[in-house]
């Protein structure tokens, strides 16, 4: 091959290949590795043919595809997902869905580089499957998982607080058990008031939206649930806690 | 007969206070009072007066519940199950843990 062939070569292979990568520069790196028998630089992704970057891009539409199908199942078969977000989480995944295998037929039927050049990008920036549907999806299912757990705290907070008084009006001292119950029932509060705000912000969020504003209020949303556990995990503490000073109140005569 | 009234007095005093009277009252004791979770006992003070015209009445008090000791068939039940707040505790921490926020769509061509 002659120096002018090569250089012909790797224009063409850069003007395919660049666009596409510099369309995705800003959601992460993807594999690299150098076209065979052409040196057309690090920044070129290996393409062959219009129909080599086709198959790509569908993969890349598969792996999409495959995980609207596992988020499905999660909100489906989740316990404590309020309706109204599972009808509205299952909603937006069908609508990314059928996007996505438009976009799929699409991309199959371009005749040109021109053409996929406008149509790959599509797959990252009008679904945002990966870095906002799916923590949107999960952070929901977490959310209204901890409501539910809420409440199964507020009831044995409920007959805690019953065993307490019984054993107020039975003569024994529980002011430590009523300490640790009130510090279990302010930590099941906090834990619950952040797990309530998480749904509200992120469901109205789309791919339009990313990374601003969406990218901060999925991760303030993501550290609100961790805080939400923690005060979770203080609130079981705390329940421990009074239930083992009230039997200590009790002493020998505790069952 | 005033001995039956006053009996039955007694009766209505402690029913009026939202507790039955188990036991035939006496001078001085205590009577069994149905709680929300069982029987303890609560102690009552009754004392029983007789006017100079012959007309007895009784009286029942009952007995502030933090003068009196405790004894082991009046403890309460404090066995509360927390094992499935640790279970869905679990469930929570699976699924936050499962949230990769620095997952990317960098695999298109």
């Amino acid at each position: 091959m002659t120096r002018r062939k090569i250089v012909t070569v790797a224009l063409g292979l850069a003007l395919v290949a660049t666009t596409p990568a510099a369309a995705f520069a800003q959601v992460g790196e993807a594999p690299r590795r150098p076209a065979e028998g052409v040196d057309v630089g690090a920044d070129v992704r290996p393409v062959r043919d219009l129909e080599a970057l086709k198959v790509r891009a569908l993969e890349a539409i598969d792996r999409r595809l495959q995980r609207i199908d596992r988020l499905e199942e999660a909100v489906r078969s989740s316990e404590h997902v309020t309706p109204e977000h599972r009808d509205e989480l299952l909603a937006e995944l069908d609508r990314s869905a059928a996007g996505l295998r438009d976009l799929a037929a699409q991309i199959d039927a371009a005749e040109t580089a021109e053409e996929l050049r406008e149509l790959i990008p599509k797959i990252a920036t009008d679904y945002r499957i990966f870095v906002l549907v799916t923590p949107k999806v999960k952070e929901v299912l977490v959310a209204d998982a901890m409501v539910d757990l809420a409440d199964r705290f507020d009831e044995a907070a409920e007959k805690i607080a019953d065993a307490i008084e019984r054993a107020a009006e039975a003569g024994y001292d529980v002011s430590e058990a009523e300490a640790a119950l009130e510090r279990m029932v302010s930590l099941i509060d906090q834990a619950e008031s952040l797990a309530e705000g998480v749904p509200p912000s992120v469901l109205p969020l789309t791919p339009s939206q990313w990374p601003d504003p969406a990218q901060g209020v999925i991760r303030e949303a993501h550290d609100d649930l961790v805080e939400a556990r923690s005060a979770f995990r203080g609130a079981r503490q705390a329940a421990h806690d009074a239930v083992a000073a009230l039997r200590a109140a009790i002493g020998d005569d505790g069952v | 007969m005033r001995r039956t009234f006053g009996a039955a007095f007694v009766a209505l005093a402690v029913a009026g206070c939202g507790v039955t009277p188990a036991v035939t009252p006496a001078p001085e004791g205590t009577v069994a009072v149905p709680t929300t979770v069982g029987t303890s006992s609560r102690p009552v003070t009754v004392s029983t007066t007789t006017t100079a015209a012959g007309t007895t009445t009784t009286t029942a008090t009952q007995v502030t519940s933090t003068t009196v000791a405790a004894s082991p068939a009046t403890v309460p039940d404090v066995d509360v199950d927390l094992s499935e707040l640790d279970v869905l505790l679990d469930e929570v921490d699976q699924v936050l843990g499962s949230i990769d926020l620095d997952e990317a769509e960098g695999d298109l061509p």
